[in-house]
């Protein structure tokens, strides 16, 4: 299985249209709970391919950081409540996989109510993130953001990017989904 | 002189205000996450008035679907604001486009509680305020 390692810093500049550092800390503060620096992940990706994967349907992440963000992680937990963090964290990583993995996986954001929609507008695609510590809880989350990302307002199709911090397992569930997989 | 929404910008100008928007509302969000509220409000206004500009644009380059999404961004900016007659203003405008039922949905219970909270807010406003929020609430 391919392997990459990708600093999670180069989300700053590689997203110019969003505020990323503190989701970039928000990544670390969470990360640093398992593991050392680097954090490794399996992705698994469905319904779409990447050409640098040559048929393959999932790759090993290792996400690196460096001493300063460190040292700013460790402050997050004294002022952040853990499912935001997770959230955020969750941003940072899709955010890492779409600059990383995609030429033109530039993400920007707008609000609808109380939540921000990210969109992949150089794709013409929504885009739904999600964190969860708990494994088990990761299909159920999927199908909610699948069916989310599927009924954004322009009617694109959509990207959902689950990111699974446990313990035991650190996962990243990847999908593409078109309209019509909605009916 | 030309209206706003009659002035057509360039795509570049476009793409411009769109990531710049973008950027704020990102900003607004991490600043409110550090519990910084003056600062994320004050990010969120400047990011509530480029939505309305970028919407304006998108209508004026034929891109109505997406005027909308920008309309309806500036109005949640402007009802965490507690600028709830803007917001009323703004979702108004945005029902009057072609939208999907379930999004209709969504953006008719977003405007009642727009409302609801512009109401609330007359009880507390001056009789002059009163009369323009009364004006908008209908």
């Amino acid at each position: 299985m391919r392997t990459f390692e990708w600093a999670i810093e180069s989300i700053v500049s590689s997203h110019p249209d969003l505020y990323l550092e503190h989701c970039v800390v928000m990544a670390v503060a969470l990360m640093s709970q398992y593991s050392t620096s680097p954090c490794e992940f399996i992705v698994e990706c469905e319904g779409f391919d990447l050409p640098l994967l040559k048929g393959e349907t999932s790759f090993g992440i290792k996400v690196s950081w460096n001493a300063q963000t460190a040292v700013k992680a460790q402050l997050v937990w004294q002022t952040e409540q853990r499912k935001a963090i997770t959230e955020r964290a969750a941003v940072a990583l899709a955010a890492l996989l779409f600059a990383r993995l995609f030429t033109d996986g530039k993400m920007r954001v707008t609000r609808q109510g109380e939540h921000a929609d990210y969109w992949l507008s150089h794709l013409q695609c929504a885009l739904e993130v999600s964190g969860t510590e708990n494994y088990h809880e990761l299909s159920r989350r999927h199908r909610e953001k699948v069916v989310q990302a599927l009924s954004n307002p322009l009617r694109w199709d959509g990207y959902v990017v689950i990111c699974c911090f446990a313990k035991s397992q650190k996962f990243i569930r990847w999908s593409y989904h078109q309209q019509g997989d909605a009916n | 002189m030309k209206q706003r929404s009659q002035i057509k910008p360039s795509k570049a100008a476009l793409e411009k205000m769109l990531g710049e928007v973008s950027w704020l509302l990102s900003h607004a969000q991490a600043l409110a996450d550090y519990g910084r509220n003056d600062e994320a409000e004050a990010e969120l206004a400047k990011a509530a008035s480029f939505e309305e500009q970028v919407a304006y644009w998108l209508d004026a380059a034929g891109q109505e679907r997406e005027a909308v999404v920008h309309r309806v961004s500036a109005a949640s900016c402007y009802e965490q604001l507690r600028q709830y007659a803007r917001a009323v203003t703004l979702l108004r405008a945005a029902l009057s486009s072609p939208l999907s039922d379930d999004y209709r949905n969504k953006l008719e219970q977003q405007l009642a509680r727009g409302l609801a909270n512009a109401k609330k807010g007359l009880h507390r406003a001056s009789p002059r305020v009163t009369r323009k929020l009364a004006a908008v609430a209908g």
